[in-house]
């Protein structure tokens, strides 16, 4: 008697745990589907042409400045190409980066070093380290596919008079520099506004804003600015965006080690 | 939405403010006198100021074309300056808010959006004050052709299109300009035609429209408006000598009343100025650098020559594309003047050159620079230039090789075609140049094997792949070897030797090459091999190893490369002095931080003679226009050799001392180079 009590106690807790599992599903399944979508929405620009400067300021508030260009690919059953031209600083005038990402496994990423004529395969398992000694990783700039990271919806939210959905994301690749990240993206159009990067020590290292979205071609939104604070050295660094220009009739071909070489 | 005026107006109302509909938002123009990224805060400088003014304030929520909590009044009330001038607000900037979202799209789908919102506006929008006139800035090119193909496809949408030329911080831009208009609503109808001006802004002079001629703005866009999303009117009787308006206050500091703003306060991240535009079609530029070099060596060697070495360098660089880049004409001349070393002054030109790009080939043609392969502690497969061994004893500096080169772009990959015409000596420091050959090499006697001597054309072909992680290069050349054996003369008096100089001799070479490198994860394998006839027997060299890479090493920003490479000559002791049978090992540091700072030390190790060659580099920027590199050398020579004349024999009768004459030419040098 006593036996038969305990064990239907026990699958009452087991139902109970099994109800628990259906609900953490469902939690990654909206996490997934938002990302998706997001992911949808921005399909189909082609390619695109952007000017970008970056601000990199340091804790007391001194700041440095490069100026790049950047053309991009887009690549359907892949992660995008894209191809970025450094203006200044001057030293580094005509340093180009040519990077193939991948939706599995490293990039591939070329760098050319105009002073030497030299074309130089880098090894892109270096994700998490800083791009041009700025606070955003190669990681953060590559291209965001869904196969990327796991995703679990947390919950929606209001934020700074917007709804949205609050998404944690790890990243699949185990050489990340984050072992999760938060995303507020709003619900009107999947647009990520906010991101909290968690360090490999499950502290928050930096958060990305994004900000001054508009959209190109009635559907591509795309923000003017970027900011990336980093909490734990008090660096930050900006990216502003101007003269985005989409579906400019790129092609493979000014994504090649010779176009990498002749951009300058 | 392309929103250059459709703001996205989803207005909150705040009843104890003011009352409003947002249907009577429909084209009209409002003053922003506030933009805070927390509604708080909003709320707060709403409180202060309503009081003082006659008009409603009105709190615009944050919408997609702008981000923050905006406070607005109307437009049409120029009694309130004074009032806001009280208020310690000056930065005032205009909106024109067009309806709200919904109405703006069905406007858009029916295609006669343009007259329609036309006339909406025209009823709301104040034409221009004080005279100004507006116009549409579609685009800013460097190149004038550029400017003029843009006006061209504009017009055949616009009417009054237009090419001027703007002096902007002492740079020539061609703006092509829409107008003159003395409302926004003809930029509205740019936006909203097919072609795609998402980038258009609004350029507002106070002169008259038949005086535009080209106006001088100073930079940093102090006077200049550049956003996109919203048009802009001349601010409350605030417009500048200059003649343009100044850039509205979006940053204005919040009334001391301990409100606490966010972290991000977006009223302060509020887009600010953006850069300049640069087309990519941009053309015509120049750019160039001045190098000071101080070079100091520990000894005065054995020819007992100055320790103080100091130099200065020029390099200018001229670059233009056109055909949309698909031609480029560059030209890079290099000067060198060296204070000790006449050999040393030199001038040199390191490009010059047109490349023309087609779909699957390009042609360059001309003065360049080409490298090839993948090794650090020497480059075995690299030979199209002659090393300029007077600008760097490292070999790392090339002479500019006249050339025809096809580059053929196929799946299967890229194939470069060289034609080489002609041949570039080598050239050497002279008697008073460091480091310093204990011999004098006379170039002026230099031999050739070929009977076309210096004017020979050689020929080259390569193959390059990335496969995977795998790239992969063949390559073969065919003519006049870029280094020369230098064989030694006696000079004999009385039939006795008294000196000896060295004759440089050019054979005629066959090389093929093969360069490789392997990624797996962290690691770079290396591999270079050559095989070579003409000089001698047929003879092979290699160079292989690895650089793994330490990302973030000891938790830090910086990537630690360890490099250790292997390098083997079949001649053995008949072969160069580094390199026969060699190890290099390496620590590479980039300290990945804001200045580039990156180090490289690197000891090549002769396992025959135990010689150690150590070399330092490092380098590093200083602000924006300045950097600075250090490099240092020091042979060690387990060899005691003697100083002159009888030292130079001993040297050159034992091949096992390959590196003990440089002995004394230890050195660290210094170079400061300045970004014009």
């Amino acid at each position: 008697m006593m036996k038969r009590r305990w064990a239907r106690h026990f699958f009452s807790v087991l139902g109970l745990v099994l109800a628990g599992t259906a609900i953490a599903e469902s939690a990654e399944e909206k996490g997934l589907a938002i990302a998706i979508e997001a992911d949808l929405r921005d399909q189909g620009w082609i390619d695109s042409q952007v000017q970008m400067e970056m601000v990199l300021r340091n804790a007391k508030g001194n700041e440095s400045k490069r100026r790049v260009r950047l053309k991009t690919l887009e690549v359907s059953d892949d992660g995008d190409k894209s191809l970025t031209i450094f203006d200044t600083p001057a030293d580094i005038k005509g340093t180009g980066l040519l990077s193939f990402s991948h939706k599995q496994g490293d990039d591939d990423q070329w760098l050319y070093l105009p002073a030497l004529k030299r074309v130089k395969r880098i090894a892109s398992r270096n994700k998490s380290g800083p791009f041009v000694g700025s606070e955003f990783a190669f990681e953060d700039l590559s291209s965001q596919e869904v196969e990327k990271y796991t995703y679990r919806w947390l919950r929606d939210e209001t934020f700074e008079g917007q709804a949205t959905f609050v998404i944690e994301r790890r990243p699949v690749d185990k050489n990340s520099g984050y072992t999760r990240q938060e995303v507020w993206l709003d619900q009107a159009h999947y647009r990520l506004l906010k991101v909290d990067y968690y360090d490999r020590k499950q502290s928050l290292l930096k958060t990305l804003r994004s900000i001054g979205y508009t959209q190109y071609m009635n559907k591509y939104w795309r923000p003017a600015k970027m900011v990336m604070l980093n909490h734990q050295n008090g660096k930050s660094t900006d990216l502003l965006w101007n003269e985005y220009r989409f579906s400019t009739g790129l092609t493979e071909k000014d994504f090649t080690r010779n176009s990498l070489q002749r951009a300058r | 939405m392309r929103g250059l005026v459709s703001l996205r107006l989803v207005a909150v109302c705040v009843a104890c403010y003011a009352t409003f509909n947002a249907t009577n938002l429909a084209a009209a123009t409002y003053w922003s006198i506030g933009s805070y990224s927390d509604q708080r805060n909003a709320l707060n400088e709403a409180a202060r100021i309503q009081p003082a003014l006659s008009s409603a304030v009105i709190i615009q929520s944050p919408s997609s074309a702008n981000t923050n909590y905006r406070l607005l009044i109307a437009a049409d009330d120029l009694s309130v300056k004074p009032s806001l001038e009280r208020l310690g607000i000056k930065g005032v900037w205009s909106v024109t808010v067009n309806g709200d979202l919904a109405k703006e799209q069905v406007l858009r789908t029916t295609n006669d959006m343009a007259t329609g919102t036309e006339t909406q506006a025209d009823s709301a929008v104040k034409p221009g004050i004080n005279g100004s006139t507006s116009w549409g800035v579609a685009g800013s090119f460097d190149d004038q052709e550029n400017a003029v193909q843009l006006e061209a496809q504009l017009a055949d949408h616009f009417e009054q299109v237009s090419v001027k030329e703007f002096l902007i911080d002492g740079r020539t831009l061609y703006r092509v300009l829409v107008g003159p208009m003395n409302d926004p609503t003809t930029a509205r109808k740019m936006q909203l035609s097919e072609v795609d001006l998402s980038a258009l802004w609004i350029l507002r002079t106070e002169v008259q429209s038949t005086a535009l001629t080209p106006i001088h703005i100073v930079p940093n866009g102090q006077n200049m408006v550049r956003d996109g999303r919203n048009i802009a009117l001349p601010t409350i009787g605030n417009t500048t000598g200059a003649g343009t308006r100044a850039l509205p206050d979006s940053s204005r500091a919040l009334p001391a009343s301990g409100i606490k703003n966010d972290e991000y306060n977006l009223a302060r991240l509020a887009i600010q100025d953006p850069p300049l535009i640069t087309e990519n079609k941009s053309n015509g530029r120049w750019s160039s650098e001045v190098g000071f070099e101080s070079r100091v060596f520990r000894d005065p060697g054995l020819l007992n020559l100055e320790r103080y070495h100091a130099a200065m360098s020029f390099q200018a660089e001229y670059y233009q594309t056109w055909n949309d880049g698909d031609d480029i004409f560059a030209f890079v001349p290099f000067a060198r003047i060296d204070a000790q070393d006449d050999e040393r002054t030199h001038f040199d030109i390191r490009e010059l050159t047109w490349v023309h790009v087609a779909d699957n080939f390009e042609l360059r043609s001309g003065i360049r620079k080409v490298f090839w392969g993948v090794t650090e502690s020497q480059h075995l497969v690299d030979i199209i230039n002659q090393t300029d061994t007077v600008e760097n004893p490292d070999g790392e500096e090339k002479l500019g090789q006249p050339m025809i080169n096809l580059s053929l772009l196929r799946d299967w990959g890229v194939f470069d075609l060289y034609w080489l015409i002609g041949f570039r000596e080598r050239k050497f420091s002279g008697p008073e140049g460091r480091p310093a050959y204990p011999f004098e090499i006379s170039t002026d006697q230099s031999e050739y094997e070929s009977s076309a001597e210096a004017r020979r054309s050689d020929f080259a072909v390569r193959w390059v792949q990335s496969i995977g992680e795998l790239e992969l290069g063949i390559s073969h050349f065919s003519g006049t070897s870029r280094e020369p054996r230098l064989v030694p003369q006696f000079i004999l008096q009385n039939n006795l030797p008294t000196s000896v100089i060295l004759i440089p001799y050019y054979d005629v070479i066959e090389q093929t090459g093969l360069d490789a490198q392997l990624f797996l994860g962290d690691w770079a394998f290396k591999l270079e091999v050559i095989s070579r006839s003409g000089q001698g027997n047929r003879y092979a060299a290699a160079t292989a190893g690895f650089e793994k890479t330490f990302v973030g090493f000891a938790g830090g920003r910086g990537d630690l490369g360890v490099i250790a490479e292997y390098l083997f000559d079949e001649r053995g002791a008949e072969g160069p002095a580094v390199g026969q049978d060699d190890i290099a090992l390496g620590l590479r540091y980039a300290f990945n931080n804001a200045a580039n700072t990156t180090a490289l030390l690197v000891a090549l190790i002769d396992r025959a003679s135990h010689e150690y060659l150590t070399t330092f580099e490092a380098s590093s920027r200083l602000g924006e226009r300045l950097k600075l590199t250090v490099e240092a050398s020091v042979i060690n020579n387990t060899r005691n050799i003697p100083r002159g004349f009888l030292g130079l024999l001993e040297v050159q009768a034992d091949p096992n001392a390959d590196l003990a004459f440089f002995q004394d030419e230890d050195f660290i040098k210094f170079e400061l180079i300045w970004y014009l």
